[in-house]
């Protein structure tokens, strides 16, 4: 249409889930229906981008010199979950049902798409199990290979053995009837399954 | 399990058909190369949008078009009655069910149950082992999901391995994690081959006896693709030969180098039984497969027999047809009009240059 317009819906495109479609509905939007929204979003964006990094801690968003859960010292010190990315601690935190701290891996190990040890935030794990003094840790990452894999590697080499380790359990989604899981979720279901208390 | 209607639009040589059959048998004549196959090929994609002749769907879509459509009209053995749509595009594949999404094709598989016949079939027998892996793997993973599951964690864990071997030096605390996995999923995939196998050649044996009169006994043989059975010390083996496997380009040993054979009275078939015998034992592989989903799915599937009753002599034509299960809807192709076991219930087409006509019963 014009150089601008393309290289911002180029933009748009580049970011994660947008295709060409949604991306020239967005620069649209921004620029015919709603211009009063583009400054707000460019400022909002910036401050984001100025403010927010990696907390050092755990890998998490922050803002100040940790994360707000880090800092939360109403939290479990010595419960540890591991996740792989920050919506997946979001989930978590959503839940309402976990009280304890995260450490997030950013990704999974993965030697087709070149992801070892080194790509992954795992550079003060050790040391943090020991000064945390860590006496649980959940692993909370995706149920494939992959995950698994990591599972593994944390396990047999990161983890002390003094250190309690659980992953999470596979099956089904609440409120969802046996009839509606497909096989393989209903066989995880079945392998996770616990007695009646 | 019953086709009671196909649509095809874009498909192959077939610019627009929407065919009704009538009945459990239906037979399809016409010159070779006019679409007889093509139909053949459009039934057997429902089971798992796989073609039994290319790897590429895009083969499927006619020259020049730009999306292809296939409409199924099943009926289940219990009257239910469903209805498929797949439409292929450059871009990609969408399955519908009952007018539903369906994102993930495992939802589909095991539901519509087709068995081919056809002559292509003496090169799993003949050909590389890559073909038979290729049919055992379709063959259980129609009648177990957790096969599929299985197979694709290890194929997962296997190219994980490969792609790790190729970077020397060879950190253990990286290997392990995947070998550890690959050998717990070799070995469950390993148990099920046994066991689907051990099964399947019991069928096998059953019926090549009766095709052929009973003289000979036709068995398959599993030949695991490594010797290790102790996952420890499976996984010893794996880490010694990280080295060798680099040079090697890949993962040397595994399930993923199985095979299987046939044999004919403790003789290998391949080398030393006759083309007849090679036939017979293919056929009763066939007829043991569709026992097989008939055992497991609780379904009859759906028969095809594509230009496989010349090559029999008419002896073993008869016996054929009368091993077939009679309840079974059957699709035949042949360039000529064959003698047909109660020829009365057939329903015949004439297939030309992409066009199918039914015939009424005198016009033939």
């Amino acid at each position: 249409m014009s150089p601008a317009f393309d290289e911002l819906v180029q933009r748009l495109k580049a970011l994660p889930g947008l295709g060409i479609r949604s991306a020239e509905r967005i620069a649209l939007h921004l620029l015919v229906q709603k211009p009063e929204d583009v400054l707000p979003l460019q400022e909002a964006i910036t401050k984001a981008a100025e403010k927010l990094h990696r907390c050092p801690i755990c890998g998490n968003l922050a803002e100040g010199d940790c994360c707000s859960i880090c800092a939360d010292s109403n939290r479990d010190p010595h419960l540890l979950c591991v996740v792989e990315n920050v919506p997946d601690l979001l989930a978590i935190e959503r839940s309402s049902a976990y009280r304890g701290r995260y450490h997030v891996l950013h990704g999974k190990l993965s030697p087709l798409h070149d992801v070892g040890p080194e790509e992954l935030n795992l550079g003060n794990f050790t040391a943090r199990l020991e000064e945390e003094k860590i006496r649980e840790i959940i692993l909370a990452v995706s149920n494939d290979i992959e995950g698994e894999a990591t599972c593994h590697y944390l396990t047999e080499n990161l983890i002390p053995r003094e250190v309690t380790v659980s992953r999470i359990g596979f099956g089904l989604p609440s409120g969802a009837g046996v009839v509606f899981a497909d096989a393989t979720t209903l066989k995880s279901a079945l392998e996770a399954r616990r007695p009646m208390s | 399990m019953r086709l009671e209607a196909l649509h095809l639009q874009e498909y192959r040589n077939i610019p627009l058909a929407r065919l009704r059959f009538a009945g459990n048998r239906i037979f399809l004549q016409g010159p070779n190369g006019q679409g007889k196959t093509n139909l053949l090929e459009a039934i057997a994609y429902a089971t798992a949008m796989r073609s039994f002749r290319t790897a590429d769907y895009h083969h499927l879509m006619r020259t020049g078009a730009g999306e292809t459509g296939l409409l199924y009209f099943f009926a289940s053995d219990r009257g239910e009655s469903s209805q498929l749509e797949i439409r292929l595009r450059s871009g990609g594949r969408e399955l519908r069910w009952d007018d539903r999404r369906i994102p993930r094709l495992g939802e589909i598989i095991g539901h519509f149950p087709v068995v081919v016949f056809s002559s292509q079939d003496l090169q799993i027998l003949r050909g590389a082992p890559s073909l038979r892996r290729r049919w055992l793997d379709m063959t259980l993973g129609t009648t177990s999901p957790e096969y599929l599951q299985i197979l694709r964690d290890y194929q997962e864990a296997l190219q994980a391995r490969n792609k790790l071997l190729r970077k020397p030096p060879f950190v253990e605390a990286l290997f392990a994690p995947f070998e550890n996995l690959l050998v717990e999923k070799g070995q469950k995939l390993r148990k099920l081959r046994e066991e689907g196998l051990a099964r399947l050649t019991g069928l096998v044996e059953s019926f090549y006896y009766r095709l052929t009169g009973g003289h000979e006994e036709g068995v398959l043989r599993y030949l695991p693709g490594t010797r290790q059975t102790d996952p420890g010390a499976w996984r010893e083996r794996l880490s010694a030969e990280r080295e060798r496997d680099h040079f090697r380009g890949g993962t040397g040993s595994g399930p993923h180098r199985d095979d299987w054979t046939f044999w004919l009275d403790e003789n290998d078939a391949r080398a030393q039984a006759s083309e007849g015998q090679q036939r017979g034992l293919v056929l009763a592989l066939g007829l043991a497969q569709c026992r097989l989903f008939k055992e497991v799915l609780q379904e009859e599937p759906i028969l095809l027999a594509d230009d496989i009753l010349g090559e029999l002599d008419p002896q073993r034509r008869r016996r054929f047809w009368d091993l077939l299960p009679a309840e079974a809807q059957i699709f035949a192709t042949g360039t000529e009009w064959p003698d047909l076991p109660q020829e009365e219930t057939w329903q015949k087409w004439e297939v030309s240059e992409g066009r199918f006509e039914a015939l009424l019963g005198k016009e033939r």
